[in-house]
């Protein structure tokens, strides 16, 4: 028994090797060292730290957010209905009311939470402190996922190259349960990201949202991180403590004491 | 190569259509929105600490209000998660139950008292603000 299983770890070993072999280029050095903690730099809290204030603006405070609608959604006639729906289910919950499911790409890359980025031979990974997210995109890998293999998914399906000092990562196979900058989006969205570096310690992400069946044009998101070298990343699990969580009335059911 | 073909017809329809751009200076907030809280007035309370709740998705600081009768109100103050917090300089252990606070909030809208905390005064006349 013990034979067999010393042979069958071998072959694996073997197989491994040959598979590594086979994609010699996903092993070359990266040309821009990815590596650490990168946070946002546009956060709120980024921002007023770097300013040295504690107290918000009036825009900052009653500026458009996220959640405000575009004057003109880019949306197909189905989406621009699938949207109204949407905004008027959301408007039966108490503001604020929030539950725990997981943000999704690509809000997870604009989120006010660091991440770190870790380069291992044909990945890159990326570790967020949000809900202890994680992204694998593989390097190693030159197509998506067989369709059937392609579980819809938050996250989807990366696959990554360099082009020059620019990490492409394109990305598919997502469900349709997360807004999109507040706009509905179908399981056809497709992301491809463009991460540059701006500085040794900077980098800018160009983030191209298409979808064929719900946007009638790209929607693009630039978004820039700092390296962040003595910064440590939290354990996060909303499920720990969510008393804005709505209840069947759609009330933040643990907010106040009563 | 699916992958490459996709990949092509995406790069097309960016340069034929004037993209939606959108900079993520708007950040997204952190799992839901500040629209319950009145924030064009804030008001100060004062009143012991019964818990400090260090947890995600946010922190909560239980606080004990008396009114002029001597009648005790539990207020809940709603503040960023530990790692927000941690980032801003608070430690888990910055608040202490029975230990005596003012805080200056953005109350709750509908008048139920709980509030989202702006800035935290001890007793030594130390200051915690939940941003900055």
């Amino acid at each position: 028994m013990a034979r067999a299983l010393l042979a069958a770890a071998t072959v694996l070993t073997l197989l491994s090797a040959a598979a590594h072999s086979a994609a010699p280029d996903a092993r070359k050095a990266a040309p821009f060292d990815l590596t650490g903690v990168w946070m946002n730099d546009n956060t709120l809290d980024e921002r007023m730290k770097r300013e040295g204030r504690t107290r918000q603006t009036e825009d900052e405070l009653h500026g458009p957010t996220t959640a405000t609608a575009p004057a003109a959604p880019p949306l197909t006639a189905q989406y621009l209905q699938i949207y109204q729906r949407m905004r008027a289910d959301s408007a039966l919950l108490a503001e604020g009311a929030a539950s725990c499911e997981w943000p999704g790409m690509p809000t997870i890359m604009t989120y006010p939470y660091p991440f770190e980025i870790l380069s291992t031979p044909g990945r890159i990974t990326f570790l967020f402190e949000a809900e202890s997210q994680v992204r694998r995109i593989f390097m190693d890998r030159k197509t998506h996922l067989d369709p059937d293999d392609l579980d819809p998914s938050y996250n989807g399906d990366s696959i990554g190259h360099w082009e020059g000092t620019a990490l492409i990562i394109d990305t598919i196979g997502f469900n349709a349960r997360r807004p999109v900058r507040g706009l509905p989006h179908s399981e056809q969205m497709h992301i491809v990201e463009r991460i540059t570096p701006v500085a040794k310690n900077t980098i800018k992400n160009e983030i191209t949202i298409t979808d064929a069946e719900a946007f009638t044009k790209p929607v693009v998101v630039h978004v820039e991180y700092s390296r962040r070298p003595d910064w440590r990343i939290r354990e996060y699990s909303c499920a720990e403590n969510n008393r804005d969580a709505p209840d069947a009335s759609g009330q933040r059911a643990g907010a106040v004491v009563r | 190569m699916p992958f490459i073909k996709r990949f092509r017809v995406s790069r097309l329809v960016v340069g034929a259509l004037t993209a939606f751009v959108v900079c993520a200076s708007t950040s997204a907030p952190a799992h839901h929105s500040f629209s319950m809280f009145d924030r064009e007035h804030s008001i100060v309370i004062t009143g012991v600490v019964k818990e400090f709740q260090w947890t995600n998705p946010h922190t909560w600081i239980q606080v004990m209000v008396s009114d002029a009768t001597g009648k005790l109100t539990e207020w809940s103050l709603e503040g960023g998660s530990p790692g927000i917090l941690g980032r801003n300089g608070w430690k888990r252990s910055s608040l202490k139950a029975g230990e005596k606070i003012t805080v200056e909030i953005y109350p709750l809208k509908d008048g139920t008292p709980g509030g989202s905390f702006i800035e935290i005064t001890r007793s030594d006349g130390s200051k915690l603000h939940y941003h900055g």
